[in-house]
């Protein structure tokens, strides 16, 4: 017992300092950080400025920012950033369109018919894995057996199209897979960004007679502006590191048509087992990565300096 | 602006019922407050009035014309939330002169308008200021001024003073009714503070369960309620109330010292007495014995915000409040003589309506010797 007559917390009377206590709770979320995070991305730097082949048998050799170098003077990788860039921006911005257009839709039309069952059906293709479902449109794309190109033979005239063997349609229809199954999680966004908005603010809009436009820019925009730009920063993290859809539709190919970084990555460590290589590229792309994160970042302090005020 | 008018006007949520069948009329240019407790329906029938619900059933006419199909934005009517809405990132200026950026209206004829309601409350410093970055009372003011600048036909204010608190709001409330002064506006104003209709309104309204029970001119509905329930609910603290039909004889009996005789009589005459109700500023205190007056036992005494003494007092089997300045803090367990003057006193039908005595006298075949016998059960 102290001064006041409250019993003292346990760990003081076992003679640990607060600060000690503290410590002891903290240590094991840091350890797993540590064992899961730290040490491995370490070790991918270390990897980066070796030339090492684990298939060889040769000790690893140490190149400096030889790795980095050719990485840089290689024209290869430069396509395959801008084949991601292409991937993430439309990617991006069709789920943003239309996830915008669909979700105002739901929350403007509360009395419309089939509402939920709608809602239900557009959020399940989210709950499917990336691998499921680029299996699954590979076969809708199938030249011979597939739905979409029955129709494309239907109704143009034309042969049954190979859209995923031509490289000129591959990456539109890999898109198309993307869109189907994010445009749900942007309309959700959307549907959560526009429920952030005060009722009595879209009632004094509606009592203000302000137009569709005055609407967006001053009441929809100014509430939902934050969710809806995690969205979109999510998204864009998410489908610039897109794996599993891909590989699983083209596998980057037909020749390097969806060649998207991460393909290019997975190949470089795990069939060329050049690691050096692919830890240099693993640390590039992490580096996109973290600067789409600070640019949410920025938006999020933005929004915490006015939440002050 | 216009009048408002409307009729068997219903609403429901759910099982509960909002507006049972409401009717009245709010006059062109003036200033109607509805009071009334939480859960009464003034802020329903506001919203209906304004579009923001859709009634069940009723009708809602301006000055003669059929609204109550109309959406909100084609009724014309201004709004006052209780919570201050101003747009975002928009000036106090712009904020005002939003919802009038339309294509019949030019830039000068905005200025003008949005400046004189500047002018009016004293916005005219804060004008190129964010309205977001104000306090709650200007923000307020900035809704206020936004509502009435487009001169709608009614403006709705709905609790405009709640939110804001302290000095912002004496502030405000001065602002709000040199405003109302100055425009002569069709004005609906919503509350449950009865300083706040007190000051502001011309007509007030006081409701309860989706029922108006009573419109007048605040004076009227003070002094002579026609319900009972406007009579307990107005006045801080509201009306004492007797109910004799509830009360044993011999303790009804030991009450009437505070009646003076004429009204004993009176009253005795009534057959279908639900309650006497009398307001705690007309009940009259004397420290020394007076003949006639019933004696009370003071049980508690407080000095009230507006300097009054309050004093709650047991006569006989029931307790009296009395409210008068000038009163020492009498202490617990002194004795006083209560008696009211028998123009303060009201008297209730067993269904709450407003009794007029003599009327009611005529009813009965004849009237009971004075002070014989108590009042009648019913």
């Amino acid at each position: 017992m102290n001064d006041d007559g409250m019993p003292r917390p346990r760990h003081m009377r076992q003679g640990l300092s607060l600060k000690a206590f503290a410590w002891m709770l903290i240590i094991p979320v840091l350890a797993f950080f540590a064992i899961w995070n730290v040490v491995p991305f370490l070790w991918l730097l270390g990897l980066s400025f070796y030339r090492y082949y684990p298939t060889f048998g040769q000790p690893p050799k140490f190149l400096g920012l030889g790795n980095y170098i050719s990485l840089m003077n290689d024209p290869n990788v430069w396509e395959r950033i801008g084949t991601t860039f292409l991937f993430m921006v439309s990617a991006v911005g069709i789920e943003t369109g239309l996830g915008l257009v669909l979700g105002f839709v739901f929350w403007s039309r509360r009395a419309l018919w089939g509402r939920r069952l709608a809602l239900t059906l557009l959020f399940s293709p989210m709950v499917l894995a990336p691998v499921a479902a680029g299996t699954f449109f590979r076969l809708i794309y199938d030249p011979l057996y597939g739905v979409v190109p029955y129709y494309i033979h239907m109704l143009f005239g034309v042969p049954k199209p190979n859209l995923l063997g031509n490289s000129h349609t591959a990456m539109w229809a890999v898109l198309a897979t993307d869109v189907w199954m994010w445009t749900p999680f942007m309309t959700m966004m959307t549907i959560a960004a526009l429920g952030a908005i005060p009722k009595s603010v879209l009632e004094a809009a509606s009592v203000d007679r302000l137009k569709f436009w005055q609407r967006v820019r001053y009441v929809m925009w100014p509430y939902g502006k934050f969710i809806l730009l995690l969205g979109v920063i999510l998204r864009t993290i998410d489908a610039f590191k897109t794996y599993g859809l891909i590989s699983a539709m083209t596998a980057g190919g037909p020749g390097n048509a969806t060649d998207v970084l991460s393909i290019t990555l997975y190949r470089e460590g795990f069939v060329s087992f050049d690691m050096g290589t692919g830890s240099a590229l693993a640390l590039f792309t992490l580096f996109i990565a973290v600067a789409f994160t600070s640019v949410y970042l920025y938006f999020l302090k933005n929004r915490e300096s006015e939440a002050v005020s | 602006m216009a009048n408002v008018e409307f009729t068997n006007l219903v609403k429901q949520y759910g099982a509960t019922t909002a507006l049972k069948a409401v009717s009245g009329v709010f006059q062109d240019g003036l200033v109607t407050c509805m009071l009334g407790p939480s859960g009464c329906g003034k802020t329903t029938l506001l919203r209906t009035i304004a579009g923001l619900e859709q009634q069940d059933s009723g009708t809602i006419h301006f000055d003669g014309r059929a609204v109550e199909q109309l959406p909100v934005s084609a009724r014309n009517v201004g709004m006052v939330f209780q919570a201050p809405v101003v747009y975002r990132g928009l000036s106090v200026f712009d904020n005002i002169a939003l919802p009038m950026r339309r294509a019949q209206v030019s830039d000068s004829e905005i200025r003008k308008a949005v400046d004189e309601v500047l002018d009016l409350l004293d916005l005219g410093p804060l004008a190129a200021m964010v309205a977001d970055g104000l306090n709650a009372g200007d923000r307020q003011k900035v809704a206020i001024a936004r509502a009435v600048a487009r001169r709608p036909r009614v403006l709705l204010l709905d609790e405009p003073l709640t939110n804001v608190s302290g000095h912002e709001r004496a502030v405000l409330k001065r602002s709000l009714k040199r405003l109302l002064t100055h425009r002569r506006d069709t004005v609906v104003y919503v509350t449950h503070d009865q300083s706040e209709a007190m000051t502001l309104a011309d007509v007030m309204v006081v409701m309860q369960n989706g029922v108006i029970m009573q419109q007048g001119a605040p004076r009227d509905l003070y002094e002579k309620p026609e319900d009972e329930f406007v009579g307990w609910f107005l006045g801080a603290p509201g009306m004492n109330f007797l109910y004799p039909a509830k009360e044993r004889a011999e303790v009804w009996m030991r009450a009437e010292g505070l009646w003076e005789p004429d009204l004993r009589a009176r009253m005795a005459g009534v057959r279908t007495m639900g309650s006497i109700g009398f307001r705690p500023e007309y009940v009259r205190v004397a420290l020394t014995p007076q003949p006639g007056w019933s004696e009370a036992i003071v049980q508690h005494a407080a000095l009230t915000t507006l300097g009054q003494i309050l004093v709650t007092a047991q006569a006989g089997p029931t307790t009296v409040v009395a409210k008068h300045a000038g009163l020492p803090l009498l202490s617990q367990g002194s004795r006083v003589w209560l008696r009211v003057p028998s123009e303060h006193v009201h008297c209730f039908a067993p269904d709450g309506k407003r009794l007029d005595l003599d009327a009611a006298a005529d009813d009965e075949a004849e009237p009971e010797p004075v002070g014989s016998r108590p009042m009648r059960r019913v």
